[in-house]
């Protein structure tokens, strides 16, 4: 698909032909809208024995003939409108799929730290609201445009033929309300832009509201949240109020617009002209400007907020598109080399926002390393696993993964490591596809999957889930405690038996003891020949590593074995020292299932 | 489930809940409303009767006279009588109508923004077993989802479809004035489309419903894969979350293209009954004519209105399919309304509530309790015979606690997972009611001698969960704007967050939902230090089951020794070597107290029993 650099250019002309066969049909709709009421006028006139408006290329002796017309063309005219309508929101809707597919594209291959200072929220709004906003050109602006300006164009020649009024009046007319309407469409844009803005801050403290609603009793500051609430919805309410207010008028003036038009016009033709109106005269009048201007006028100003509300839309995904990754290209290099270790890393280094993250000289993981990388909050050990997974924006030297002690052919280095995140993923669907992280997976390997399940110590868990593998959790299912997210991703990892397995404070949820299974038959168990990269604050976990990494201000101060650290290191000796004073596990307790 | 709620009834009768909610909203602008109302009316009276001048001026301008009469009272009239007459009709009108829109919706959007206050006042008072059984996502739909509804539909939405009434009565009115012959066709007209919408209302709801229901999965499915990006990612599994986006958005793009063909057909039906209702009214005129039944102008007038009123009817049905919405919303949010509070909340102070809100002097007065001051160095504590359970249909959890804390000592409780140690500080909170025996602090029992915020005041928690707030530093210490800036900043330097006391612009930095731009351990010491502002007397420290980080452990034990030494602290512990400290321990035991007695005596007999039999 052709790329358009502005967006509102890739929603108009993209499909030109269909967009073309919108603005058609709704001109002919137009122009049909338009004859029926012609010849309401004449059947009226006829009925009134007054010809002298009758067109001189179709003339009946009966008025009936004329009804009959109008009554067709009036039909004729709605079909075409519909069908306008549905080519519209047909194509709106085939864009929406287009530019939302764009988006969640783009949301998946933005990495971690091009990511941050986009709240979850702003991104999800961009999809549920602004996605449907941005075709708004479609379905509403092409359909309604020509039905809106195109009586509004020929009306000033309509009144010239008939009436002579000079084409002057009538062209300022036009334009004045034009001009009108799109001041009173642009205010009332900017009143629904910050209405939403306002809901979506006032929503935000809802969400706390419920959310903590135990604390906040305990505390005692239910009424301080509920003032937050009530001032943000106070302002809210201004906001709306003015935008109503504003709406109001613009709808008053558009449904009287065409009587007050319609004074003015006779005034001008009996009082300035000095015109001797006979009766037909006043009743085209009050015709052509009721027909061809009620619908038009009623129109045009929700056509300027709704085209403007757009434009907002449009921007909004316009910058989302518009970010990228510093780095997009920099993949680990998969390549044989002559030596026991995995992978081999050379001055990592990563800044976000000009500061400095990351900077580690040298890391190398041998094959069937269980790695810790240890540190105190901040050093910046997730970030360290994450670079090494590809998923921020960090520069190296070198980086190659050893294709030879890889255990199958594997192409991408994204095949290669497995991954728990701390804060577990679940998604809203069945357990099986949450251990195999895709939809809709086959069944004929549950053995497996129950195998992983084993290894994570879910399986107790599965007592009180009464579908088995094929319960749902998320939006409509089983709610899941911390500690049970945690072992369903521990589970996946198991399932997925990638060679470098990458655990970022994986156990943080779970009690001691289960953690404790969890090493003993699958960590030493079913992965004791795997290489594993983990970061803990487990003291007893330190004491059996292979080799330490010890972190301190982005940078690795030192590697090596537990008893080598402590002889050597002080700052790695303070560091266990509190491990040490906090986290000895006294007595164990069962971690709770179900935690409210 | 107790709550959970009536699914969206399809019947078309609403509650008398709906009535009373709506009129408690509105009676405050009743009088504006009804002088905004007869203004609306008396607007399209005049703008809409200009027809019918135009229809009598025609008459008098007649070249035909056997189909014309003339009208006695405007015998004399010339254009510009006529036109004076139009233009004041025409100004005073567009005034009226104006005025009428404007003043109503303004009032209407002031009227449904309380009902908002009220359920919001309400929910904040329900019983926390509500919150157990309804989900998050459920509660807040109300305050988003429903009351964008009704706030939206019962702003401007509403004044249109009066005018829309107001036209159609105008138009019964002006046609009957000018020739009741077409009163006939309009009745008929009115009632084909009462047929039609009647017809269609069902299936347009149940699209409507559909289309909302297919919406929700795509968004969470979109939702869930941006939070998840990371993972997806590296386990290369971008292509089956991608392809399951496509076919979620893809089912609701069809869903709404069938919905919006739905209500295509529904308007293309309307339509062509306006076409019947212009092809029936010529018909009619042409006959009535020939008979010399009515006059031209009378025709003319008549055609006008009716053509005009075709449109009016058919828009008349569309909003009504919409506001049936906006009446739903009203319902849902009165259900919230009819709603029992928490046992102990005071009804008369919930009446007051809405004008203490607005004014922040007066909240604080009431919210910051007498026993701030008077209670603190006086925290005596006594459990008598304690009976709870969550609900009167689950098993007894603390059955008949009975124990007496004294002013500054240090409690802990120990005791395996269901052995009730959560429950005890649920009940110590009141979060649920107990059923027998009572509480009493300082010699008062809750809700019969002090009020429930205040005795609520006199502890304060802390948990390795800190939870923080968006918005200022200062607000999450300080939310009442009562303490000055060196008391604030005394105590984060005491905590150890600010490394001086000078450091006051820190008070102003920004704190995200949830804290989220804070480490845990940044957030603990802020909670910290809100506890100490608090000066509860008794400090109640629930400690995690897992191990978090081992700074905030170390925190939390410092701060039992150094901050807490002179007031009462509760420790529920769950590794014991926090507990040697403690003056005296309390051994729960199947919601009973097995022992109380010197912190290393009782430690020492829980080890060996726990060694006798694991759980």
């Amino acid at each position: 698909m052709r790329e358009y650099k502005s967006l509102t250019k890739y929603v108009l002309l993209n499909r030109l032909p269909y967009r073309l066969l919108i603005l058609g049909t709704s001109l002919v709709a137009a122009f049909l809208g338009i004859l029926s009421p012609y010849f309401q006028k004449s059947f009226i006139d006829s009925v009134m024995y007054d010809h002298s408006y009758l067109p001189s290329f179709l003339k009946f002796d009966s008025p009936l003939p004329y009804l009959f017309l109008a009554v067709f063309f009036l039909v004729l005219s709605q079909l075409l409108n519909q069908l306008t309508n549905y080519i519209g929101v047909k194509e709106a809707l085939f864009m929406q799929k287009q530019i939302g597919e764009k988006i969640y594209d783009k949301m998946l291959s933005l990495k971690l730290d091009t990511m941050t200072k986009r709240p979850l929220g702003e991104i999800v709004s961009l999809y549920a609201t602004d996605v449907s906003g941005a075709t708004v050109y479609l379905d509403q602006t092409l359909p309604s445009g020509s039905s809106t300006f195109f009586p509004l164009l020929i009306t000033p020649f309509v009144l010239v033929n008939f009436f002579d009024t000079p084409i002057f009046f009538t062209l300022v007319v036009v334009v004045g309300i034009t001009v009108l309407n799109t001041g009173l469409a642009f205010r009332q844009s900017k009143f629904f832009y910050r209405f939403k803005t306002l809901a979506a801050e006032r929503l935000g403290f809802v969400n706390e509201w419920i959310q903590n609603i135990r604390t906040l009793r305990i505390l005692g500051w239910v009424e301080i949240i509920e003032q937050k609430i009530i001032d943000k919805r106070e302002v809210e309410t201004r906001n709306r109020v003015k935008m109503v207010t504003n709406g109001q008028m613009m709808n008053s003036i558009s449904s009287s617009f065409t009587f007050i038009v319609n004074i003015v016009t006779l005034g001008l033709l009996v009082l300035y002209y000095k015109r001797e109106l006979s009766p037909g005269e006043i009743f085209a009048l009050l015709w052509i400007l009721g027909v061809f201007l009620t619908r038009p006028f009623r129109q045009m100003p929700w056509f300027f907020t709704f085209a403007f509300d757009a434009a907002t839309s449009i921007a909004r995904i316009e910058t989302f598109l518009s970010a990228k990754n510093k780095f997009d290209l920099r993949e680990a290099e998969l390549k044989p080399i002559a030596s026991k270790n995995i992978l081999e890393i050379k001055n990592l280094k990563l800044s976000i926002q000009d500061q400095e993250i990351l900077s580690v000289e040298s890391l190398k993981i041998a094959k069937g390393q269980h790695a810790m990388i240890v540190g105190e909050v901040g050093s910046g050990k997730s970030m360290l696993l994450l670079s090494l997974l590809g998923e921020t924006n960090c520069e190296w030297d070198r980086y190659v993964i050893n294709q030879n002690l890889l255990s199958k052919d594997t192409s991408s280095f994204r095949n290669v490591f497995g991954y728990v995140p701390q804060e577990g993923l679940i998604v809203s669907t069945t357990l099986r596809d949450n251990i195999f992280l895709q939809y809709d997976s086959p069944k004929d390997r549950d053995h497996k999957v129950t195998e992983a399940i084993f290894h994570a110590q879910f399986k107790k868990d599965m007592s009180v889930l009464e579908n088995g593998l094929d319960t749902e959790f998320g939006e409509r299912g089983v709610n899941l405690s911390g500690g049970q997210k945690q072992r369903i991703n521990i589970a996946r990892a198991a399932f997925d038996d990638r060679d470098i397995v990458v655990l970022d404070d994986s156990f943080s949820a779970l009690d001691s003891e289960t953690e404790h299974l969890i090493f003993t038959h699958l960590v030493n168990g079913a992965w004791k020949n795997k290489t594993v990269i983990m970061t803990t604050h487990r003291l007893n976990l330190l004491i059996a590593a292979d080799i330490i990494h010890f972190m301190k201000n982005g940078s690795i101060k030192i590697s090596g074995s537990y008893s080598d650290l402590i002889n050597k290191d002080a700052d790695f000796r303070l560091f266990c020292n509190q491990l040490a004073e906090t986290t000895s596990p006294d007595f164990v307790e069962k971690e709770n299932g179900e935690t409210t | 489930m107790k709550f959970e709620e009536k699914s969206e009834s399809s019947n078309k009768q609403f509650s008398s809940a709906v009535y009373d909610t709506l009129s408690k909203a509105y009676r405050p602008y009743r009088t504006a409303l009804f002088f905004a109302l007869f203004l609306g009316l008396a607007g399209r009276i005049l703008i809409l009767g200009q027809a019918n001048i135009i229809g009598y001026w025609v008459d008098s301008l007649c070249k035909a006279p056997a189909q014309c009469t003339q009208h006695t009272m405007f015998a004399n009239w010339g254009h510009n009588d006529y036109l004076i007459l139009l233009s004041i009709m025409c100004a005073l009108g567009f005034g009226f109508t104006l005025f009428f829109r404007i003043l109503f919706s303004r009032y209407s959007a002031y009227a449904v923004s309380s009902i908002y206050d009220w359920v919001t006042f309400k929910t904040s008072r329900f019983p926390i077993r509500f919150f157990d059984e309804n989900p998050a996502g459920r509660i807040i739909t109300r305050f988003s989802s429903d009351y964008g509804t009704v706030f939206r539909l019962f702003g401007g939405p509403l004044a249109e479809f009066l005018s829309i009434i107001f036209d159609l009565v105008c138009i019964l009115i002006l046609i009957v004035a000018s020739s009741y012959y077409f009163a006939i066709p309009l009745t008929m007209i009115i009632f084909l489309n009462l047929f039609i919408y009647k017809k269609n209302i069902h299936k347009l709801r149940t699209e409507r419903r559909a289309l909302s229901a297919s919406r929700s999965p795509s968004i969470s499915h979109f939702a869930e894969s941006t939070q998840g990006a990371t993972t997806i990612k590296i386990s290369g599994r971008s292509k089956s979350f991608r392809d399951r986006f496509d076919f979620l958005d893809t089912f609701y793009v069809n869903q709404r293209l069938k919905t919006n063909i739905e209500i295509m057909k529904f308007s293309f039906q309307m339509n062509t009954l306006s076409s019947l209702l212009l092809l029936l009214v010529g018909v009619m005129s042409f006959y009535l004519i020939k008979d010399g039944k009515i006059s031209a102008g009378a025709i003319g007038a008549s055609f006008g209105l009716i053509v005009y009123s075709g449109n009016t009817i058919q828009m008349f049905f569309e909003w009504l399919a919409q506001l049936e919405e906006g009446i739903i919303g009203v319902e849902r949010l009165s259900q919230y309304l009819n709603k029992d509070l928490e046992y102990g909340q005071n009804k008369d102070y919930l009446a007051q509530l809405p004008e203490l809100i607005r004014s922040p002097e007066l909240l604080s007065k009431l919210s910051a309790p007498q026993s701030k001051t008077s209670a603190r160095g006086t925290g005596d504590l006594t459990l008598e015979n304690l009976w709870f359970r969550y609900s009167p249909d689950l098993p007894w959890i603390l059955k008949g606690i009975s124990l007496k804390i004294h002013f500054g000592e240090k409690i802990g409780i120990i005791g395996r997972t269901g052995s009730g140690k959560t429950s005890l500080i649920q009940s110590l909170f009141m979060l649920y009611p107990y059923e027998k025996g009572r509480i009493l602090i300082n010699g008062k029992e809750p809700i019969v001698d002090i009020d429930l915020t205040s005795y609520r005041f006199n502890y304060s928690y802390i948990s390795q969960d800190p939870v923080l707030f968006q918005g200022t530093l200062r607000e999450n210490l300080d939310p009442l704007k009562q303490l000055n800036e060196s008391e604030l900043m005394q105590t984060l330097v005491q905590v150890g967050y600010a490394a001086s006391a000078q450091e006051v612009y820190m008070l102003d930095s920004r704190i995200e939902e949830r804290g989220k731009n804070l480490s845990v351990g940044e957030k603990q010491l802020l909670c910290l230090a809100r506890t100490l502002l608090q000066q509860a007397p008794i400090i109640i420290l629930d400690e995690a089951t897992s191990s978090v980080d081992p700074h905030s452990e170390e925190l939390m034990v410092r701060a039992t020794e150094e901050f807490f030494s002179d007031r009462t602290v509760i420790i529920i512990a769950h590794r014991l070597s926090t507990l040697e400290k403690c003056d005296r321990i309390v051994w729960l035991d199947k919601g009973e107290i097995r022992k109380v007695g010197p912190a290393l005596q009782i430690i020492e007999e829980f080890k060996k029993f726990e060694e006798a039999s694991p759980s």
